[in-house]
């Protein structure tokens, strides 16, 4: 599963891809090193993501759509903080279908439909805002990355998508995002990798290389313990969440991170906040810890949704858990439960096409290369106890930002 | 163990499309029903799937098969609550188990292993934990009441009561499980597959043996592995592990049948604090089994709603020149006894009268006119490409055959799905549409913000 091949078209876009024989559907995926960490106004990467899928010069939004569901071709736009990425996803037959398509609309989007998809997009924020669980979130991620472009969350892009012009859009797209020096593919399905070579150069391989320095990103900073809260009415569940900034992807510590994460709560039903929270003292059903690698940066977060009057139990158990990964080494037992865990996991993430091509263009265009794929099991295996005391020290110490969403009698004046 | 291993009774193979090689079927004589299905690849997929669900339940016992499906976690003489799950998850595995109105299934989903220590190891764990549970006191924890403030220790019954919680803020789930209440008055699929507070409070270890004792049946239960799998060594694995240690027959299941529903039906909650209005709208749709009408309601709701050329996107969404709603969709939930078929929106609260009338008025398009040519075309198209989908992960290809089997009760319907969807005329999907999107015969639940 691991070997892949490493191609350049002549403008140095990135081609990577892996032949998986008798696989009935291709994944392709187009990485732009853009995303959010270049918007300018909250919104704009996926508003262009938005409009790539809203008329090109010869096609309207309706032909496209048509176009791609009459062929059961999947295509969409993800836009995150590091990148846009198109996905990309057919029935082997309907290769040349799927690549003019994909051809057309990264070249010859009009982005007129702007006002149209600016209310769409407006319409679906608010639904998803109902959603207490991504209130809580939304408004940690804001307060976490205050004045930063990964704290472009929800309510930011809200506020902030009024504003976005057509000339906004257009020039994050062409001369932020559509850079070949900045572009992958990665490809994987039962493909010949020459007639795909060919194919991406004949349509891709004449995108105007620009001369464009990368922008200045900041690194994102916590100085203060912060505490912020939505009381809401109705709200059966309380939602709490406490997030930390955490290590960059290419971060040396990301290993060690990884596995404490699986450890504390990433992982099905033995974690140790599962275990405790919930199986022990009753107090969830959902509780997980997160670890979300950025470029810039990394956000870890404790999630729990309980009963109102468990707030003050849920965070002394949070801290109680996160002392004991300061002050306690993991057995060994439990370290090689979690590294064997996560490798195993990894397989089940890497199952599919579509799953792999993600995962050989996310990783390169983060920075660290395809390789990074393989080369984490290794670093995996190589974390210790001690690294895993010595990260949550590390980054346990750090300050911290708390969000709590419940109804107004149970928020607390203090955490 | 004292229990001989189980004899094969019948061999069955059938052909799916996308797999290579044809999935197994074999009976066993006690009546246990294994699935073998060959993927190549390194990770397997066991589960066992039980057809019991909300269906076997009553108002007395309601939520009783999912709060069971929890406690079959907690342990069997042989190995103590947690370690099934700290044992698998080390190795690498995903497990967990899901309940529904028809079924409950049990998997995991892990790397063989070298020599396949794991595969081993896990249907040796997961066969335990389907015949052997202890549904231990401690771990269900001690009767309480749930409007009272005070409580004692909180185990599962509260993890659940959580669960309820948690599904009472989801406005989608809400808005359904309203809707489920309007179809159904009298058959049992009219209850929450979740149950109520009061129930999993108070509801006794020994109901709850008692139900798993009559349920949890060898005819009752189908155990499929997928994955790259040698078969001989899969069916000794199983006639070794799932030996059941008594003679257990299911109980009978009596139940009214839901009268034909001859009226529109509406009802509307409110909640503080939404942004947007919540609609999922219902129809009674064929029995899964009858497939050809199956079929067409599936092309149905793929032209309706499914994707962003389907006319309720174009037309309700891409197309209106103020906007009303913020999605819409369609879907058919396939139920054992007859499916819903789903039309649903989410739209702005001021437009609610318009965004009703205007879904109404794709449905009745629908029954009165032929679907057209390049729209049969395209939902044959994606739906085909859905069966390629199925079997690109051992997890989805399992899944698939143990719901075929329970709701379907009839794999074939899987293998033969493909031949009668080339079959289908518009004509057929207009009969089909004219029977069961009758707008006499809708069941509306809206949420609005209070």
């Amino acid at each position: 599963m691991n070997s892949f091949n490493k191609d350049q078209l002549s403008n140095n876009i990135k081609v990577l891809t892996r032949k998986n024989p008798n696989t009935p559907r291709t994944a392709i995926n187009m990485f732009m090193g853009s995303g959010a960490k270049y918007e300018s106004l909250a919104g704009i990467a996926n508003l262009t993501g938005r409009l790539l899928l809203q008329g090109t010069n010869s096609r309207t939004a309706e032909d496209i759509a048509n176009e791609l569901d009459s062929n059961a071709i999947e295509l969409s736009f993800e836009s995150k903080q590091d990148y846009i990425r198109a996905r990309l996803q057919f029935l082997n037959e309907d290769f040349e279908t799927a690549i003019d398509l994909l051809e057309d609309v990264i070249k010859n989007s009009t982005f007129e439909n702007i006002e149209k998809e600016r209310k769409k997009f407006l319409g679906e924020l608010k639904l998803e805002l109902d959603s207490p669980k991504t209130q809580a979130f939304d408004n940690l991620v804001k307060t976490m990355f205050k004045d930063h472009p990964y704290g472009h969350s929800h309510t930011k892009i809200i506020e902030e998508l009024p504003d976005i012009r057509i000339e906004d859009i257009k020039d994050y797209y062409f001369k932020k995002s559509l850079i070949p020096d900045r572009m992958i593919f990665s490809i994987v399905g039962d493909i010949d990798r020459k007639k795909i070579l060919k194919a991406l150069e004949s349509r891709f391989g004449s995108l105007n290389q620009q001369d464009i320095a990368d922008i200045e990103v900041p690194v994102p900073q916590l100085t203060e313990n912060k505490f912020v809260n939505i009381k809401r009415k109705d709200a059966a569940q309380a939602q709490i969440v406490q997030g930390w900034l955490a290590p960059p992807i290419f971060g040396e510590d990301f290993p060690a991170l990884t596995v404490l994460n699986v450890i504390l709560g990433s992982s099905g039903l033995s974690s140790r906040l599962f275990t405790e929270l919930r199986d022990k003292q009753g107090l969830a059903y959902h509780v997980r810890s997160s670890l979300e690698a950025l470029k810039h940066l990394g956000l870890y977060t404790v999630y729990i949704g309980t009963a109102p009057n468990n707030i003050k139990t849920c965070l002394e158990g949070f801290d109680v858990e996160i002392n004991k990964l300061k002050n306690e080494l993991v057995s060994e037992e439990e370290l090689e439960g979690a590294r064997t865990n996560y490798l195993g996991k990894r397989a089940f993430w890497h199952e599919t096409n579509s799953q792999q091509a993600y995962y050989l263009g996310y990783y390169d265009i983060m920075g660290i290369g395809a390789e990074f794929d393989s080369v984490i099991e290794e670093k995996i295996k190589n974390v210790t106890s001690e690294d895993i005391k010595r990260v949550a020290n590390r980054y346990f110490s750090q300050k911290s930002v708390i969000s709590i969403l419940a109804q107004a009698e149970f928020v607390p004046e203090t955490v | 163990m004292n229990v001989p291993p189980p004899e094969i009774k019948t061999r069955d193979n059938i052909k799916f499309p996308y797999v290579d090689r044809p999935v197994e079927i074999y009976k066993l004589d006690n009546g246990h029903t294994l699935i073998i299905a060959h993927k190549p690849g390194k990770l397997v997929n066991i589960s066992t799937w039980v057809k019991t669900g909300s269906i076997n339940e009553d108002d007395s016992i309601t939520g009783i098969s999912h709060f069971l499906e929890h406690l079959m976690f907690k342990g069997t003489p042989d190995h103590p609550a947690g370690e099934f799950d700290r044992t698998l998850e080390s190795k690498g595995a995903v497990v967990n188990a899901a309940t529904w109105k028809d079924y409950t299934f049990y998997y995991v989903t892990l790397p063989k292993g070298e020599n396949n220590e794991n595969l081993k190891q896990a249907v040796e764990l997961h066969a335990d934990m389907m015949l052997n549970p202890l549904l231990p006191d401690d771990e269900i924890g001690p009767v309480f009441d749930p409007e009272s403030s005070e409580v004692g220790e909180k185990r599962e019954r509260f993890v659940v009561i959580e669960e309820i919680r948690m599904r009472d803020d989801n406005n989608w789930t809400k808005t359904f499980d309203e809707l489920n209440s309007l179809m159904y008055r009298v058959h049992p699929y009219k209850r929450d597959v979740i149950g109520t507070a009061e129930v999993i409070a108070t509801v006794s270890r020994e109901t709850i043996m008692n139900y798993y004792k009559s349920w949890y049946t060898p005819e009752n239960m189908f155990t499929i592995i997928a994955g790259e799998v040698d078969s001989e060594e899969v069916i000794g694995l199983i006639r070794k592990n799932f030996r059941f240690p008594d003679e257990r027959k299911s109980a009978e299941l009596h139940y009214e049948q839901e009268p034909e529903q001859t009226e529109p039906r509406y009802i509307e909650n409110t909640r503080k604090e939404l942004n947007t209005g919540f609609i999922m709208s219902g129809f009674h749709g064929p029995k899964p089994k009858g497939l050809k009408e199956n079929i067409c309601l599936d092309i149905v709701s793929t032209v309706l709603g499914e994707g962003k050329s389907s006319r309720m996107y174009q037309n309700l969404i891409e197309k209106q020149k103020e906007p009303v709603f913020n999605v819409t969709g369609t879907a058919q939930y396939e139920f054992r006894e007859g499916n819903i078929f789903l039309v649903q929106a989410n739209f702005i609260p001021e437009k609610k009268e318009k965004a009703l009338e205007l879904l109404k008025a794709e449905i009745r398009k629908i029954t009165e006119e032929p679907v057209q040519e390049h729209e049969l075309k395209k939902a044959k198209k994606r739906l085909k490409a859905g069966f390629a989908n199925d079997s690109e992960t051992v997890s989805d290809l399992g899944e698939v055959i143990g719901h075929f089997m329970t709701v379907y009760e009839d794999i074939t319907c899987y293998s033969n799905y493909l031949d009668v969807l080339n079959s289908i005329t518009a004509d057929d999907i207009l009969q089909a549409a004219k029977k069961y999107l009758d707008l006499n015969k809708i069941s509306i639940s809206v949420l609005m913000p209070a």
